[in-house]
């Protein structure tokens, strides 16, 4: 047993035979780590976490999720995913943000099983750290694009999972809340939650992250982010 | 009328069935208008009507009656709705496509059934438009079982049923088994077009599963207060849409809707009224 509790060895993925997004990577991330990716506009990222959480399954290589792999991983509470399309739903759509939340609360809840008393209370706690309380009772819809971010942010913690996946989580919030936002992961952090965050904010990731690689077909740790100063720009 | 529904035991089952039918159509509907569905339950009612259309032939030509049509288009709506899930993930891009396909499908198949009948007299009338007197005491029985069975899957599989309509990527990564769920969910449809047609007729069946959450979701906030209004009206347009089909003596499916239309249009008048009357109070803050 080791206490890596993601193991990607020899990864490569592509959407379309010509194109090769992701080419033999090697990645590990350990309990607690705090690990942020960056990189330019189609480097690769997002495909990198859909091959973590299972939407994507990669073309040859092996990955391990807590020391399962992952064609036989289940416990799929363990892990919650904020997508970097998250508010790209239907707006439209009549939920409030308190039964947006609890959706958080599906698979650890299981099949058959229904919200109780304790299941809001968690509710209430997720919506206070994210401090959208007061918005429960509205619908969705209704908010703007950083109070929708925060709610999904919400429904992630809700299940108190153990590696917490974000994809640009702090896009289209206030700078004030990107810097609050950060400090509660940090806070979670200490509270041995692992964290894997894709942000193109590359302040708040040095200020917080333990480790930082850079994806762009390949993947490479780097020591400090000023070797890169021009990635974001976008571009190979 | 009152006495009447004591008296007739054909208005009796008529009534119970149609309070039945006001629960699980809006129930359902609920469901079916946030995954987008509306449309693809229309098309399954005109399944359902080539499936009447071949119980009748059969029993016009044959003298069967252990089929009777409202047993075949039970089997065609099924079996209808089982196509469309195939023709979806062979569309992935264009799952609306299923809609016109399946559609015309069964418009075909029901004017081909007609054609082989010679025509059909007001049978098929009552089919389309639903009736007062069509419901026999083992159709209610039917519809009952059918109400049950919605009401379990729906009460169990509520939760994962709601976190895919509103997110399939993290109904996915949750482990939620999408396609089996769909399948349930595209079949329980079936049933309850079948269940409601004896009273609203096919051709209004899908108003009475999206009419009323059209109108709830205007009053609502939240999802689970869109299905309580939208049951809570769905029960009030069959009752009054009975009696008013009952004492005019038209088929209840046209007094239902318009009942429905009529609380729609009502609806949004009132909203946009109050909308207009708040933003010209607003200007006359600023001028006083
Ligand atoms: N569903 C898809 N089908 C086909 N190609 C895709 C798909 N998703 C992404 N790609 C391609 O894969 C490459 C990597 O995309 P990805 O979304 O992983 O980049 P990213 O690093 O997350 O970029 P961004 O910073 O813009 O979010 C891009 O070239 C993109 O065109
Ligand atoms: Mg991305």
């Amino acid at each position: 047993m080791s206490d890596k509790i993601i193991e990607i060895e020899d990864v490569s993925f592509q959407y379309d035979y010509d194109k090769t997004v992701l080419s033999h990577i090697n990645f590990s991330m350990r309990a607690g780590d705090f690990v942020g990716l960056v990189g330019p506009n189609g480097g690769g990222k997002t495909t990198l976490l859909k091959l973590i959480l299972g939407l994507n399954k990669a073309n040859n290589g092996t990955i391990r999720i807590f020391n399962t792999p992952i064609q036989e991983f289940k416990d799929k509470n363990k892990i919650a995913y904020v997508s970097q399309k998250a508010n790209a739903f239907n707006r439209g759509f009549p939920a409030t943000v308190e039964e947006v939340v609890e959706m958080g609360l599906t698979a650890s809840l299981g099949i058959f099983k229904r919200i109780k008393k304790q299941h809001k209370l968690a509710v209430y706690e997720a919506l206070k750290k994210v401090d959208m309380t007061s918005y429960a009772k509205e619908n969705i819809g209704n908010l703007s694009g950083g109070q929708q971010q925060r709610v999904f942010i919400a429904r992630a913690l809700v299940s108190e999972p153990e590696l917490l996946i974000l994809d640009e989580p702090t896009v289209g919030v206030d700078q004030q809340n990107v810097s609050n936002f950060f400090d509660l992961l940090s806070k979670l952090n200490q509270q041995h939650i692992s964290l894997l965050i894709v942000s193109h904010d590359l302040q708040a990731i040095a200020n917080h992250v333990t480790n930082v690689f850079f994806v762009n077909k390949t993947i490479q740790a780097i020591d400090s982010l000023e070797d890169y100063p021009l990635f974001t720009l976008g571009g190979e | 009328m009152l006495a009447s529904l004591l008296e007739y035991d054909f208005l009796r089952h008529t009534f119970i069935t149609g309070i039945i039918i006001g629960f699980i159509a809006p129930l359902l509907g609920s469901f079916i208008v946030v995954r987008r569905l509306s449309m693809m339950a229309d098309a399954l009612s005109h399944v359902t009507l080539a499936g009447i259309a071949f119980g009748l032939l059969l029993e016009k030509k044959t003298g069967i009656t252990a089929i009777t049509p409202f047993y075949s288009g039970l089997g065609f709506s099924v079996v209808g709705s089982l196509f469309i899930e195939k023709l979806r993930k062979l569309y992935t891009a264009f799952q609306e496509l299923a809609i016109p396909v399946i559609l015309s499908a069964g418009v075909g198949l029901s004017v081909l059934f007609i054609a082989l009948a010679d025509g059909f007299n007001a049978d098929l009338y009552s089919y389309l438009f639903g009736s007062v007197s069509a419901v026999s005491k083992q159709d209610m029985y039917i519809v009952l079982v059918i109400a049950i069975i919605v009401c379990i899957v729906i009460f169990s599989i509520y939760k994962e049923l709601f976190l895919l309509s509103f997110d399939e990527e993290q109904a996915t990564i949750n482990g939620i088994p999408a396609t089996v769920i769909h399948t349930f969910f595209i079949i329980l449809t079936a049933l309850v077009i079948a269940a409601s047609m004896r009273i609203v007729g096919v051709l209004l069946v899908s108003a009475l599963m999206t009419l009323p959450v059209a109108i709830g979701i205007r009053l609502a906030k939240g999802f689970k207060q869109t299905i309580i209004y939208s049951i809570l009206i769905g029960e009030l347009s069959v009752i009054i849409g009975l009696i008013i089909g009952y004492y005019l003596e038209m088929p209840p499916g046209g007094s239902i809707v318009l009942f429905l239309i009529l609380v729609l249009v009502s609806i949004i008048g009132a909203q946009h009224f109050k909308r207009r009357r708040l933003t010209s109070n607003m200007k006359s803050d600023v001028r006083g």
